[in-house]
């Protein structure tokens, strides 16, 4: 496959890899999201939810490439299983477009076992660097008010907070995001300097 | 290090800093305190007033009792699970005498709630009343709980009275389910034990633990606070530093009408016990009448609440008759205070409402109104020994708000440090680290402060709604009301309330369509103490959400007000 962002070797070991959500995810992510702890389902979806059915989990699967940009991070299960079928979602990000202005809002989910590796980082950074090439001049998340990872995160990835009130328990980030050619032009200095 | 700049404003009989403790634990103040007073009458329930003298005595007796039980030793939690009877004081003094740490545990909580308060303190003994012995049992299995004390509501009152108050609780009115727990012992048995034995007195440091003092963290697990002996005299003095200049020794009455679990109620209590005071427990404020007319017997001078209990009393037939010549001070605290209570009771008692700003993680004093100051809408100037700082969000501080420009950049999170502030999270580093830095706890409370130093509370940051005082985490219901097999999924938000201030509304998606508002209000009930059920429920086929799929909490808020 050669959709493949980007691809490491994760703490535990075994490899990882970033790449575009396809439909035929569906199965994984279904199992992966529910076997989430309730604090990262409610961090990430500000409620609470006892199963993802099918339809939950295909309006989350199934995306609209117009104007949503969704990534999943798999991990390769071990040799001797097949390709494909070795994958296991682990952490997805995305953004949505908005339909009149130049934004987005984006959001991240990292599997419990694997938060706190770098993984939301780097999925945050590639939702950036695409949200930038797509033309897009702001990026926004909405982030309950007692999640620091989140917070903390989007601090040293340049977002600040938002002014006006969101109230009750959720507060919004907000980042500008580098002009198209600039981002370009440092992907490209990135390769050369990883060659 | 930045002015304190609220200095300048304090009153000028109160000092900047309290100038050390005579005492290094709570023992040696309340030995110090019953010896000084010991003929006059310290606390008051039902009818029933036990001088400084009794209390010394019982509560040794009980410090006897609990030093002679196999397997509880020094530093060891013991929890007091009961409403406002004399029993609380005697069963407190008992076990900070002893040397042991006092678990509070609201009486009312159902077997889930207390058992994850006994399971995460670890606490080896407990003290309960018969009425809620049934949910102890329930808790029980598996717990380190190696001895219950069980006690009746009228088990300290005279002999005759005590037969018929405890006849009439349990046969009459039918207040105590059937319950049945093997090693209990009574609370009499206890008392008679002890008074066998030898008390053995205990040295106690300042930084030894007082208190496990639990809050419904905003993860939904409970968090012990600890609160140490340095923590609570240190409060009780700065507190009283602030209200006490018109006290006079031996002489005042206070009402207790909060219970004395909550950590607002306690140190007021130890606070005015030092000043050899009667405190009258107030064992169901909910029966307003009941109340008017206890606080008919009294020339009570002092009185603590909240918001919700003033406004309450303002419109109880009776109350605006009563004598209010003796009240001095007046405080309310565990939420704002408004302005047309504020005014009102003004009005009708002819005192002034203080307002107090605390968390259980601050023993709990912060904040103070200076006496007799009018309504402002502030929370008032750090009180003595106490500084605040207003941190953004990478902890620098922020500038003090001079009225001009955009008060945005002058509003951050609150952060206090000072002798009160707790030692962490019992066994919780990890929760410690989110919320001191530096020696700051930082509260995740919003609001900015003067130039004059007075603070006023803006926007909660925290996921919290507030109900007549009490913290209700919205996460915690949530996780409980999807555990029931008919739901789908659910949101918790909070809405404004005339009486509570905040009220807590539930909106569900439903996974049974038969579930029904009935079964859901049940199922709330036993699994979640008063204040924390929804008050409002609502159905829907599916709950509002952005373009990325998360609850637009607001929305559900807001149709939820109109
Ligand atoms: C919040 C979340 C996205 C973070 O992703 P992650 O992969 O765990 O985080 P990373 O390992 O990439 O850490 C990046 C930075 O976040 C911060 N961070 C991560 N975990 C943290 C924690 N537990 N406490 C405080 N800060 C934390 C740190 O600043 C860290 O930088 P550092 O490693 O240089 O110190 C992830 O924990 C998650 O999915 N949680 C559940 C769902 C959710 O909250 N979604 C957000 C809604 S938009």
């Amino acid at each position: 496959m050669n959709d493949t962002i980007d691809r490491w070797q994760a703490a535990d070991g075994s490899w990882l890899e970033m790449r575009p959500m396809r439909p035929d995810d569906e199965a994984g992510v279904k199992q992966s999201l529910n076997t989430l702890s309730a604090k990262a389902r409610r961090n990430r979806f500000f409620g609470s939810i006892a199963e993802f059915s099918d339809a939950a989990v295909r309006r989350l699967v199934v995306v609209d490439l117009e104007k949503e940009y969704v990534l999943v991070v798999v991990r390769r299960a071990g040799e001797g299983e097949g390709e494909g079928e070795g994958e296991v979602p682990i952490a997805g990000g995305r953004f949505v477009e908005d339909d009149e202005q130049a934004e987005c809002s984006f959001s991240l989910l990292i599997g419990d076992a694997w938060q706190g590796q770098g993984i939301g980082r780097r999925l945050l950074k590639a939702l950036v660097r695409e949200a930038s090439l797509r033309g897009l001049r702001t990026m926004r998340g909405d982030v309950l008010a007692d999640n620091r990872a989140m917070l903390q995160l989007a601090r040293s990835l340049h977002f600040a907070l938002a002014d006006g009130e969101q109230g009750d328990g959720v507060v919004q980030i907000v980042r500008q995001l580098p002009d198209a050619a600039s981002t370009r032009w440092r992907g490209f200095v990135r390769k050369v300097l990883r060659k | 290090m930045r002015k304190k700049v609220w200095l300048d404003s304090y009153p000028a009989n109160i000092p900047a800093e309290i100038d050390g403790c005579p005492f290094s634990s709570l023992p040696e103040l309340i030995d110090a305190t019953v010896r000084k007073f010991a003929d006059k009458p310290a606390f008051s329930n039902l009818g029933q007033t036990l001088s400084f003298a009794e209390l010394d005595r019982l509560s040794r007796d009980f410090a006897a009792f609990l030093q002679g039980l196999a397997g509880v030793a020094r530093g060891d939690r013991v929890a007091i699970m009961l409403p406002n009877l004399l029993q609380y004081p005697v069963a407190l003094f008992g076990i900070l005498r002893a040397g042991m740490t006092v678990v509070n545990v609201n009486p009312l909580y159902t077997a889930r709630e207390l058992r994850v308060q006994l399971e995460d303190s670890g606490a080896k003994a407990i003290i309960v009343v018969e009425n809620f012995a049934r949910t102890l049992q329930e808790a029980l299995p598996g717990l380190a709980i190696e001895h219950v004390i069980t006690t009746q509501i009228g088990d300290l009152l005279p002999a005759p009275k005590r037969w018929l108050v405890n006849f009439v609780v349990k046969h009459v009115k039918k207040m105590v389910p059937a319950w049945r727990i093997d090693k209990a012992c009574s609370f009499n048995e206890a008392l008679a034990d002890g008074a066998r034995s030898e008390f053995a007195s205990v040295t106690i440091a300042p930084d030894d633990l007082a208190f496990l003092q639990y809050t419904g963290g905003t993860t939904g697990i409970a968090k012990g606070a600890m609160l140490t002996h340095g923590n609570l005299l240190a409060n009780l003095e700065q507190v009283s530093l602030w209200i006490s200049a018109s006290f006079r020794e031996g002489r005042e009455i206070a009402i207790a009408p909060l219970p004395m679990y909550h950590i607002f109620c306690l140190t007021a209590t130890l606070g005015f016990m030092k000043w050899g005071s009667l405190t009258v427990l107030i064992a169901n404020p909910r029966d307003l009448p009941g109340l008017v007319k206890e606080l008919g017997r009294w020339q009570f001078s002092v009185l603590t609440g909240v918001n919700t209990l003033f406004n309450a009393l303002l419109n109880t037939p009776g109350f605006e008759k009563l004598d209010f010549s003796a009240l001095k001070v007046v405080v309310g605290g565990g939420a704002a205070v408004q302005e047309s209570v504020a005014r009102r009771w003004q009005e009708v008692t002819g005192s002034h409402l203080t307002e107090a700003y605390g968390l259980t993680e601050t023993s709990p004093g912060v904040c103070c109104t200076p006496l007799g100051d009018p309504w402002n809408g502030s929370i008032g100037l750090p009180v003595t020994s106490t500084e605040v700082s207003i941190r953004d969000d990478d902890f620098r501080t922020l500038p003090l708000w001079d009225g001009q420009g955009d008060i945005a950049q002058h509003t951050g999170e609150i952060c206090v440090r000072g002798p009160q502030v707790m030692r962490g999270y019992w066994n919780k580093p990890e929760e410690t680290a989110k919320v001191i830095e530096d020696g700051w706890l930082k509260t995740g409370d919003v609001g900015h402060m003067n130039a004059r130093g007075y603070i006023t509370l803006t926007d909660r940051k925290k996921d919290m709604i507030l109900v007549s005082g009490f913290n209700v985490y919205p996460n915690e219901i949530e996780n409980i009301v999807t555990m029931h097999p008919g739901v789908e999924e659910c949101a918790v938000v909070g809405v404004p309330d005339e009486q509570c201030g905040e009220a807590v509304k539930l909106i569900i998606v439903r996974k049974d369509p038969r579930l029904s508002k009935d079964d859901v209000v049940k199922y709330c009930h036993a699994q979640l103490t008063g204040y924390k059920r929804p008050r409002h429920i609502e159905f829907r086929d599916t709950l509002p959400k952005t373009a990325i799929g998360k609850i637009l909490r607001r929305e559900l808020r807001d149709a939820a007000a109109s």
